[in-house]
């Protein structure tokens, strides 16, 4: 049964743009100590669930709940526990990162001394050494990506909000991402709610995966359950994910145009 | 592998031949259309045009570009018919007793250099839209030869430029004609405002790539910091040079007259210089007869030829270059290696204030916000040097250099709101309240007062009998310039909290503009207006009214923006 208190609760989430429904009817559970995976095709409604989870969008209809607060209503609490990555990259481009993480420290009035270690350390496992005094303008995509990580990461936060987190990286970054997040919810006080498009990293990572379609969560569960859905119990996540959107044969029918010409 | 002395088989032309003019012209107007509305609404910084808005947004963006181009060009006009009309008439009613022809070249020059300026003023703002837009990085790729590429950015620098440029080019040629009454005087001028024109298209693209380099590139570090804020005050030069030119135009004759007859080989000498040697050229023939030695009239046209090849050379120079504008590869910006990372916490309002601040270091755009009103306090502080009035003068000029800086710190104040755009969105997300939100925004438009009354008073304290009255006159429009803010800023969170859109170029839309730019000014110039009228009528209580009514406006805009609505989120 759902908590009120657990790390994120959507309940009937709707989201609405005009006459357009990016998210509708949205019920689901982020635990602690669990990896959630949001995947969905381009405009499934990934990143407007993901807004509405921090407050930049307000849903039209339903609740949300981070740890039982209301970011709408109840913003300070949520901001201060919730650790953000967007899809595009929001950033000041004239600020270097040195000076961006300086202002999300102080803004989040965090203890110099511990935040001191942490960016050296995150700095020398993305080797950003030489990247971190030179305006973000001037930075290659990567480098912007792994400075809104180490933003998003600075203070601890007890819920990662994640989306398409892994865009831009270098496989070096992806690998020590990947183990980051798995150790970080390891002792079950944390969560992690994050959108992909790469189905090889949510089946690593996600304890359980929801699959958006059209703005309706059509299949949730661990990957066991998802394939007992489809029946197969050797089907990828890619292949459960066609099937349950019933993408499949639409595919195959375009990849057959595609060859044809 | 390759012998050593072989050499690489030659490139292969391309053998296609350019795109005829139609073609060229179709694909400068779709990158025209790209520029102005990337320069409207910042499309890549996150702020893009509402639903609500009705029309087509990239027609409406070049409509506003337009409009934008038709004030500088109006100004433009204002500025030469105002030099005709002292060349005709000036003379006498300054008092002046130049040599005719002399007179004439000075007028005329004074007025290319104030083109000059006006034009370096707007290149400077459209180079860096230029550079971020990265429509030449985006053309190159495309199947187009290198020519008709050049042949592009051509015609998209005359777009730019051109009402302003064609005022400059036709109204100030057949204005001299007309005064001088020969079309051959008129058609001489041609030459020293085509070579005007060049030199300032020239200036604006190498110091706006020297300020993308140096400025916008420029590392973290105290010493890049202080390097930074001094190239912005570079940046200021032109539209410095505006204001200098229309404020002390008539006591800048009156030096140079002077400066004639004292230092009579110097004044020669400045007569060899830009734009002063091929403005000349109308006025030459009589310029013998103006106390100018002959053999130096020679020398002013021969000046006037050498100013002329190098305006062909400055030409043929962004004819090359001007299709290279666009950011550096990040690769070649890497920097060296910091040994440790120290970050300084301060309180949430003022790490708002400090982000601001090193937003417009590294932003010229934003820097001449900060710094216009500063050096506008300034001129207005120097000039009670450059005037020599009477002590009642005095006070006038400080009370007006410290109204000004209230408009202007006003007016400018909400800009930056703007200086958040897509950053805003992920500062939502930090645990950032409302109030410090204001309080952090409303700082730096009562920094930037705040420094040029500081700055007006150092300057004229010692010229000042008794100068509590301008300190109480200061003090008493501090309460009412943090109201304005505070209303400004309030509107903007309000309104964007609304719409969930990030504000950019705040000054692009009339509604924006009437919705928070005119209550603000309306704020912060009530108690001014209450001062005046009541020095008018007595004198005895103006003071006391302004503060009063100051003091009054603060407590009732203070606790709508942090009690009332201005705090829903």
């Amino acid at each position: 049964m759902p908590s009120e208190d657990s790390p994120l609760l959507l309940d009937g989430l709707t989201v609405r743009y005009g006459s357009v429904v990016a998210v509708e009817d949205l019920s689901l559970e982020v635990r602690s100590g669990e990896i959630y995976g949001l995947l969905g095709s381009n405009g499934a409604g990934k990143s407007s669930t993901i807004k509405s989870v921090v407050g930049l969008v307000k849903p039209t209809g339903g609740r949300v709940r981070v740890f039982g607060w209301d970011p709408q209503t109840d913003s300070l609490p949520v901001k201060e526990r919730v650790g953000y990555v967007p899809e595009t990259q929001m950033l000041y481009d004239a600020l270097t990162p040195r000076e961006f993480l300086e202002f999300v420290a102080s803004v989040r009035r965090l203890d110099m001394t511990a935040v001191h270690r942490r960016v050296r350390e995150f700095l020398e496992a993305f080797q950003m050494w030489e990247e971190v005094d030179r305006p973000i303008s001037t930075l290659s995509n990567g480098t912007r990506q792994k400075t809104l990580l180490i933003a998003a990461l600075i203070h601890r936060p007890s819920l990662l909000v994640l989306d398409e987190p892994f865009n831009n990286l270098d496989p070096r970054s992806v690998r020590i991402m990947k183990d980051l997040l798995t150790s970080y919810v390891r002792s079950g006080e944390r969560a992690a709610l994050f959108s992909t498009h790469t189905m090889e990293v949510a089946q690593q990572l996600c304890h359980r995966i929801g699959i958006l379609d059209h703005g309706r969560l059509v299949g949730e569960g661990t990957l066991a359950d998802l394939q007992s859905r489809i029946r197969n119990d050797r089907a990828s996540l890619e292949d459960v994910f066609l099937k349950v959107t019933s993408e499949e044969e639409e595919v195959a029918r375009a990849v057959r145009a595609l060859e044809e010409e | 592998m390759k012998s050593e002395g072989a050499r690489d088989p030659p490139a292969r032309a391309d053998p296609r031949p350019g795109r005829p003019w139609k073609e060229i012209l179709a694909i400068a107007r779709t990158v025209y259309t790209e520029l102005c509305f990337q320069a409207i609404y910042a499309l890549k910084l996150g702020n893009l045009p509402g639903e609500e808005r009705s029309g087509n947004p990239a027609q409406k963006a070049r409509r506003r570009v337009a409009q934008s181009k038709l004030m500088v060009s109006l100004l433009m006009f204002l500025l030469i018919a105002s030099a005709l009309f002292t060349m005709a008439h000036g003379e006498s009613f300054i008092g002046l007793t130049l040599p005719v022809p002399l007179y004439d070249d000075i007028i005329l020059s004074g007025t290319l250099l104030l083109g000059l300026s006006l034009l370096w003023m707007i290149g400077l703002q459209l180079v860096p839209t230029l550079s971020n837009s990265r429509v030449f990085p985006w053309l190159s790729t495309l199947p187009l030869s290198r020519r008709d590429l050049k042949r592009v950015s051509g015609i998209l620098l005359v777009w730019l430029f051109d009402l302003p440029a064609a005022v400059l080019l036709v109204f100030l040629p057949v204005g001299v004609g007309l005064l001088q009454h020969s079309w051959v005087a008129g058609l001489w001028t041609l030459p020293a405002t085509a070579m005007t024109l060049v030199f300032a298209l020239a200036l604006s693209f190498r110091t706006g790539r020297f300020f993308l380099e140096r400025v916008s590139g420029s590392p973290s570090g105290g010493s890049s910091v202080l390097l930074r804020w001094t190239y912005l005050l570079f940046w200021t030069i032109p539209s410095l040079a505006v204001s200098l030119f229309v404020s002390f135009s008539v006591p800048l004759l009156r030096a140079i007259e002077v400066w004639s007859r004292t230092h009579a080989q110097l004044f020669e000498l400045l007569l060899l210089t830009f734009p002063f040697a091929p403005a000349g050229a109308p006025f030459g023939p009589f310029l013998s007869g103006s106390g100018i030695p002959a053999p130096w009239t020679a020398l002013l046209g021969l000046a006037g030829v050498i100013y002329g090849l190098l305006a062909v050379g400055s030409g043929l120079w962004l004819w090359r270059t001007t299709l290279d504008l666009g950011p550096d590869p990040p690769a070649t910006r890497r920097g060296p290696r910091v040994a440790s990372v120290r970050l300084k916490r301060t309180s949430p309002v003022r790490a708002i204030l400090t982000k601001d601040l090193r937003i417009a270091s590294r932003n010229p755009g934003y820097a001449f916000l900060i710094l216009l009103p500063l050096l506008d306090a300034l001129v207005i502080g120097l000039s009670t040097y450059v005037e020599n009035p009477v002590q009642a003068s005095v006070v006038k000029y400080a009370l007006a250099a410290v109204t000004v800086a209230a408009l202007l710190a006003t007016f400018f104040g909400p800009a930056f709101f703007a200086t958040e755009v897509l950053g805003y969105s992920l500062t939502r997300t930090l645990p950032l309240t409302r109030r410090q939100m204001l309080l952090g925004k409303s700082s730096l438009v009562l920094l930037i007062y705040g420094i040029s009354c500081v700055l007006v008073m150092s300057l004229v304290a010692t010229r000042l009998a008794d100068p509590f009255p301008f300190a109480g006159f200061a003090a008493s429009e501090l309460p009412a310039v943090i109201a304005a803010a505070l209303l400004q800023v309030g509107i903007l969170l309000h309104q964007t909290s609304r719409t969930g859109l990030p504000v950019a170029n705040l000054y692009s839309g009339a509604w924006w503009t009437t919705l928070v730019v005119v209550p603000g000014l309306l704020v912060a110039g009530l108690p001014l207006l209450l001062f005046t009228l009541e020095q008018s009528y007595d004198g005895a209580l103006a003071l006391p009214f302004m503060a009063a009514s100051s003091t009054l406006l603060l407590v009732s805009i203070g606790t709508w923006a942090f009690w009332g609505r201005a705090r829903a989120p």
